[in-house]
């Protein structure tokens, strides 16, 4: 009987593990493919250019102010990796904003880069996003290379550092490009957290 | 066998979870609503400083896992104080029931509830203190970055008071409420803050460093000279503005300007402030006077505040015994960045203890000013005790220096300092020139003390 009960157990941990796997390859393959729209209207599919290392999508809200106040940096991220072949995406996940409220959102803290309005949820469930703001970093194959916070200027909600100490984005997005293993694949965000509606 | 006892572990689970459900269905409409609207709302809704809005369902179901995190966190509401039994006035804490509604009604899938039954909280037009009795606005708006550290700026704003005034209140109205973090209040009557005022370019004054330098002046220029103390308070998102009790008022001579200290958190992008203050006089003066009792005296100035790199429990203490009878009416606490706890006691001449306040965790951004629900009672006799702890390792994340250095007391704000500070009124009147003395001896007593150690060393000093 138990030893019956024991075999179950172990073809679930065996299918459980099989079903993760597959779901992995897929969503891999999905972000391979990626096909966005950015909220201005211009078509994203950052791994059709051959050029294209890696790409960071940073999951942000409008009205977040710890998402907000890391947007200079993000700028300066955007312009000193744009050449190296870093693609570099804003993501805004939730279905109470609106298009509007995103344009908006652009135009206020002038951001160069591309937004994704996202009303569906669809690149947050994709990637298992959390928290705003959180980056992930995805490489060529479509694997997830890390996800986490962009640095450690926030120590928790309302600590924050004089200047950021650790570089979590950046370090793992060098070494992407270096072609190494990223020694801190995943960090624990501080931000306002994504509420995932019913669907 | 390894099984069983895998299974027996299993089982063992099943009651506790059981027992973790709760009978009573948590719903917005019934249970959170109320908690949200009399706690979080004040802030969080269209033109105040909270940065999204907390009043409809959805609003509340789209932030309740970080609602959830801050609450439990102790951020949200600001609140700094830890609970020790002594009841304020405008207390935003959420209660343990509080917490736990909220935490079963997120774990229960948030529902709705009747939300047609729900009384939406109604909040005053205009000034929430009534017609203000004169309205000053900055005459330029000031420049924000967009990121950077946080920015310290002095504002004046000259009055030309031909005659002296009573201050009943204060209230603010930043153009920019999600950057203003908060402001205090200061007098100035030496003119000071107006020559100093655009020297850099800018509207105000850069940095904390004029306000300390004016409790220096005040030091050497004798009572009423230079700025007074901050007794009215300041602006703090979410505490709504006040006026002081019974027949309190502050002084205003005439001439005088106010100087708003304010502190802004830089956004992610530029925004302009451009405040407007209302102020609220008293038709009469008031028949007592409040008076500060800070401990250590003069922000720690002759405390021996000198923090060594790494140091994580460095602590600075002072007493002083109260010579007449008092009722306390508010208290605050001061420090920069590396101070990470603070209380004030009082023992009674019968041997009862009260902790009048305590921080566990202080954060330079909520410097609040806690006004008690009733003035409190200290008889003559009583002794006031006040402690102060400063963690200057690389640990704490608030350090200003990586790796940590030396850190000495001071004016800027990477340098440090400290006091908690009650604030009193003499039960009789006729005492408070006593009280004064009192408070005015332990200034010059820890002075005395702080240069005979320099001096003849720590032995003699004793």
């Amino acid at each position: 009987m138990i030893r019956s009960l024991t075999k179950c157990l172990t073809l679930v941990m065996l299918l459980t593990a099989t079903v993760a796997a597959e779901k992995t390859d897929e969503t891999a393959t999905q972000l391979r493919d990626l096909k966005l729209t950015s909220v201005n209207g211009q078509l994203i599919a950052p791994f059709a250019d051959s050029s294209t290392k890696a790409v960071t999508l940073i999951f942000v809200a409008d009205t977040c102010p710890v998402a907000n106040a890391f947007q200079p940096s993000l700028a300066a991220f955007h312009k000193a990796y744009a050449d190296q072949g870093v693609a570099c995406v804003q993501v805004h996940c939730s279905s109470l904003v609106t298009a509007d409220e995103v344009k908006k959102h652009v135009v206020d803290f002038g951001i160069t880069m591309p937004v994704v309005f996202d009303p569906k949820q669809k690149l947050g469930r994709l990637t298992g996003a959390k928290v705003t703001p959180e980056a992930i970093v995805i490489d060529r194959t479509g694997t997830v290379r890390y996800r986490g916070a962009i640095n450690n200027l926030y120590a928790g909600y309302g600590k924050k550092r004089r200047v950021a100490t650790a570089h979590y984005l950046q370090d793992a997005v060098d070494a992407v490009l270096a072609g190494d293993t990223v020694k801190t694949p995943t960090t624990k965000p501080v931000g306002c957290f994504i509420h995932y509606a019913e669907k | 066998m390894k099984s069983r006892v895998l299974l027996t572990g299993l089982l063992l689970l099943l009651p506790a979870r059981v027992n973790a459900a709760e009978p009573v269905n948590v719903t917005f409409a019934e249970h959170i609503a109320p908690i949200v609207h009399a706690k979080c709302t004040m802030c969080h809704r269209k033109g105040q400083s909270g940065p999204f809005e907390l009043l409809t369902y959805e609003d509340v179901r789209e932030r309740a896992a970080t609602m959830q995190a801050v609450v439990h966190d102790n951020y949200m509401p600001p609140w700094k104080l830890v609970n020790t039994n002594i009841q304020f006035a405008n207390d935003r804490r959420l209660t343990p029931q509080e917490k736990s509604l909220l935490t079963r009604w997120v774990e229960s899938g948030m529902p709705a509830g009747n939300l047609a039954s729900i009384q939406p909280p109604k909040y005053p037009d205009g000034w929430s203190l009534g017609k203000p009795d004169l309205v000053v606005k900055m005459k330029d708006a000031f420049r924000v970055p967009a990121s950077g550290p946080d920015v310290y700026r002095s504002f004046v704003f000259p009055l030309d008071l031909k005659e002296d005034k009573w201050i009943k209140g204060i209230e603010l109205r930043p153009s920019a409420r999600g950057v203003v973090h908060h402001a205090l209040f200061f007098l100035d009557q030496s003119g000071s803050a107006r020559v100093q005022d655009g020297r850099d370019g800018q509207p105000g004054i850069s940095g904390m460093s004029f306000l300390s330098a004016g409790s220096v002046s005040r030091l050497s220029g004798g009572a009423g000279r230079g700025l007074s103390a901050r007794g009215l308070g300041g602006y703090v998102p979410g505490a709504m503005p006040n006026k002081l009790p019974g027949d309190l008022a502050q002084l205003l001579p005439k001439g005088s300007d106010i100087v708003m200290q304010t502190h802004f958190h830089p956004s992610g992008k530029v925004e302009w402030e451009q405040t407007e203050m209302a102020i609220y006089f008293a038709d009469k003066p008031p028949s007592r006077q409040t008076v500060d009792v800070p401990l250590p005296p003069l922000f720690g100035r002759f405390a021996g505040l000198n923090v060594p790199a790494g140091e994580k429990n460095f602590k600075i203490s002072q007493s002083i015994t109260l010579p007449v009878d008092v009722e306390a009416i508010s208290i605050r606490g001061h420090a920069h960045y590396i101070c990470r706890a603070m209380e004030m006691t009082a023992t009674l001449p019968d041997g009862e203890k009260m902790t009048l306040m305590k921080i566990d965790d202080w954060d330079l951004d909520w410097q609040d000013r806690y006004q008690f629900a009733k003035p409190l009672s200290l008889p003559s006799g009583t002794k006031l005790y006040a402690e102060i702890i400063y963690d200057n390792s690389a640990d704490n994340p608030e350090n200003p220096y990586s790796p940590p250095q030396l850190i000495k007391w001071g004016r800027e704000s990477n340098d440090e300092m400290g006091a908690v500070t009650v604030q009193v009124i003499a039960k009789d009147e006729t005492d408070r020139p006593e009280l004064q003395r009192a408070v005015s001896k332990s200034l010059t007593d820890s002075a005395r003390s702080f240069f005979q150690k320099r001096i003849f060393g720590a032995a003699d000093g004793k």
